[in-house]
């Protein structure tokens, strides 16, 4: 198996995926960017990454299937360890997953087809009548030269999702891509390119989940979303990596003339995760909503946050953030806000909110704006809490076990999220913060 | 020495706080639809006793017995003794950020071993005992404690009196701060309860207006850690019109 990142593997990743000429020119340029760019020099530890040791490419041992019974075993156990029970499955069937960064799963595709929408793997839409509007957008909002993982992510990018709706298309179900890891050493790169044109309306919904593993894995994709004037788009992803995954995710929303983007985002798992989504409100009245959980757990640091731009007037930015932390784990939520010297009228606010579950736990809140017009009306609140005795005692006075009181108090902090959640997510939410409230002795005693 | 009949028994009982001892000796014994009153000047250990007999654990039984229904429950957590139906209503419930009232209630609910009910059934149940309590049915709906009010949070502790259905429930100070007309209302709910289903109750309270037209089976009257007196109705009676200072003086 190939390891490390050569000139040769770029060429031959290239090759199997019978690049266009200009896809295969960006590669390598980036693998040059790649090579000639430091690791970042703020953020988490990031010394256990060995790069020279990781698979950066798993070739499938899947090929694409359209029906459920044909996913292999392991995957649909892990959905049936998340408690996604039998009778979802079938609602997920609508489900692409993503299997050794390839595309094992696509029925969607045909429902969105039928209401005007092109919905595709990235390497079939780059075979379609799309390429040249792909090639207009590909790696122009997050750029290589933007960090030494986006010029990773760009030199052996390979699956994830390609959308376009054509103008005042509204699709009215969520479109949904569940992806996920499962080879041992794997680095997954997949690249999400949406362009809602104007007038139109999409929900758009990513979910990862992956088993545990020994060797160190990299997670390096990239988001890129085009909101046309007037379009809305809602973006929702819950991501729980292994332990060992380094999670090193880049997001970034452009949103011209009274568009609308809105970023509902769960973060679990992984040892170390930098994730920072990002909108850039370029038009007049343009809109941005994030709402946020982190769950940091034992072993790690789950370094999150937000960014946006103003750029155009009458703009709206508003950020609610949610982060646990337990057993020693770190969460760290870092924002920016960036006001241009024409955003007159911005409105940003942003809260950030904290729940430390014992006393070894920390819980980190980075601001940094910077405001160049004087019309803008800016909030920012940020607290640190704590589950309290007296909370705990209540309900287990009420017959819970110490461990449902705990989880009952968690799901209230962060219901402000779930609630956003289509039904099934919410359940699997609900779920994944259960497991990871467990203690790793046994279950809550009476 | 247990009759079969008593649910709640406690024999010199000694209970400390960190080193401090607050409680000495403490006899009591309730038996099936029995009430028993706790009277006391502040500080004189009532609700110890009551947090203690509910098994919150930062008190320590230095020495005796707390029998329910039969079993020795010393050692048992506070999830067993509430899942074994021992109730206490807390003077100040916490506030639940983001717990709906009605799903910490089902959850509450499914604890005790009563018919599975479903989520609209459930509901029902709850309409129901609100318009009992004269409380907002869409107060269920809303996030359990948070901007409710003092009244409202003192209904509530007794709706899920209604709803979990303990053998026997500690009532401590039910009443207090409530309106003349809530003391009514929560009075006949109360005892109507208890009516029906012969819980051993409890109860806590400085004003025993809630006690009115109620048959009472034991009053005592805790002083200073130590049972001061024991007796029947006579006893509140005393109290109310002459206070505490009395025991004092047959202290000295």
């Amino acid at each position: 198996m190939t390891k490390g990142l050569a000139r040769e593997l770029v060429m031959e990743i290239s090759r199997i995926k019978d690049d266009p000429e200009w896809m295969r020119q960006l590669r390598l340029q980036s693998l040059d960017i790649y090579n000639s760019t430091p690791l970042p020099a703020w953020g988490p530890d990031l010394s256990g990454l060995d790069l020279s040791q990781i698979e950066t490419f798993v070739w499938p041992k899947n090929k694409i299937h359209d029906d459920w019974s044909q996913v292999p075993p392991e995957i649909r156990d892990t959905f049936s360890r998340l408690g996604i029970p039998q009778a979802e499955e079938k609602f997920l069937a609508g489900v692409g997953a993503q299997l050794d960064s390839e595309m094992v799963y696509h029925r969607l595709q045909e429902m969105a087809a039928e209401q005007g929408v092109y919905y595709a793997d990235l390497e079939s839409a780059l075979h379609s009548d799309y390429e040249s509007m792909i090639r207009e957008h590909f790696a122009t909002l997050i750029k290589p030269t933007d960090h030494k993982f986006a010029a990773l992510h760009t030199a052996v990018w390979s699956g994830g999702s390609f959308v376009y709706l054509p103008p005042g298309v509204s699709l009215t179900l969520p479109l949904q891509a569940y992806f996920r890891l499962n080879a041992k050493g794997a680095g997954q790169f997949e690249h999400t390119l949406i362009i809602v044109d104007q007038g139109a309306s999409l929900h758009f919904i990513e979910g990862c989940s992956a088993p545990r593993y020994n060797q160190v894995s990299l997670h390096a994709g990239s988001v890129e979303l085009f909101v046309r004037p007037r379009g809305y788009l809602r973006y929702t992803t819950i991501e729980n990596w292994s332990r060992n995954m380094y999670n090193l995710n880049t997001k970034r929303a452009y949103v011209d003339d009274e568009g609308v983007i809105e970023w509902v985002s769960g973060s679990f798992g992984s040892c170390t995760t930098c994730l920072y989504p990002e909108s850039i409100l370029a038009g007049d009245k343009a809109k941005s909503s994030y709402s946020g959980v982190t769950f940091a757990g034992t072993g790690q640091c789950l370094d999150t946050g937000f960014k946006v731009q103003h750029l155009g007037r009458n703009t709206s930015s508003h950020v609610q953030a949610k982060s646990i932390a337990k057993g020693g784990g770190v969460s760290v939520f870092r924002s920016s806000i960036w006001v241009g010297d024409q955003a007159a009228n911005t409105k940003t606010s942003l809260a950030c909110h904290s729940l430390i579950l014992d006393a070894h736990s920390r819980s980190d809140t980075i601001p940094a704006m910077v405001v160049n017009h004087p019309e803008t009306d800016l909030g920012h609140e940020a607290s640190v809490g704590r589950v309290s005795d007296e909370q705990l005692h209540y309900l287990q006075a009420r017959g819970l076990t110490q461990q449902q009181a705990l989880q009952l108090l968690v799901s209230g902090f962060v219901s402000d999220f779930t609630n956003q959640l289509p039904l099934e997510y919410a359940l699997e939410m609900n779920n994944l913060l259960n497991l990871e409230l467990s203690p790793t002795s046994k279950e809550g005693q009476i | 020495m247990t009759k079969t009949d008593d649910l709640l028994q406690i024999r010199n009982l000694s209970v400390a706080l960190e080193t401090k001892k607050v409680l000495h000796d403490i006899d009591l014994t309730l038996g099936v639809g029995q009430t028993l009153v706790l009277l006391g000047p502040n500080g004189a250990g009532k609700s110890t006793l009551a947090n203690t007999i509910a098994g919150i654990d930062r008190y320590q039984l230095t020495q005796g017995e707390i029998n329910f229904c039969g079993q020795v429950i010393n050692d048992w957590s506070l999830t067993r003794r509430a899942q074994a139906g021992l109730m206490m209503t807390w003077q100040n419930p916490p506030s639940l950020p983001g717990v709906l009232t009605s799903n910490f209630l089902r959850q509450a609910y499914e604890k005790t071993g009563q018919e599975k009910l479903t989520i609209f059934e459930f509901q029902q149940k709850l309409n129901k005992f609100c318009e009992q309590l004269h409380l907002p049915i869409t107060m269920m709906s809303r996030d359990f404690g948070v901007g409710f009010s003092g009244g409202e949070k003192k209904k509530l502790e007794l709706l899920q009196l209604l709803l979990l259905r303990p053998q026997v429930a500690i009532v401590d100070e039910l009443d207090a701060g409530l309106d003349t007309d809530a003391v009514k209302l929560v009075s006949q709910n109360l005892r109507a309860f208890q009516k029906e289903t012969q819980a051993g109750l409890i109860i806590i309270t400085h004003t025993a207006q809630i006690l009115a037209h109620w048959p009472i089976d034991d009053v005592l009257v805790l002083y200073q850690g130590h049972i001061a007196a024991t007796g029947g109705q006579e006893l509140i009676a005393r109290i109310q019109k002459d206070g505490y200072s009395w025991l004092k003086e047959e202290d000295d």
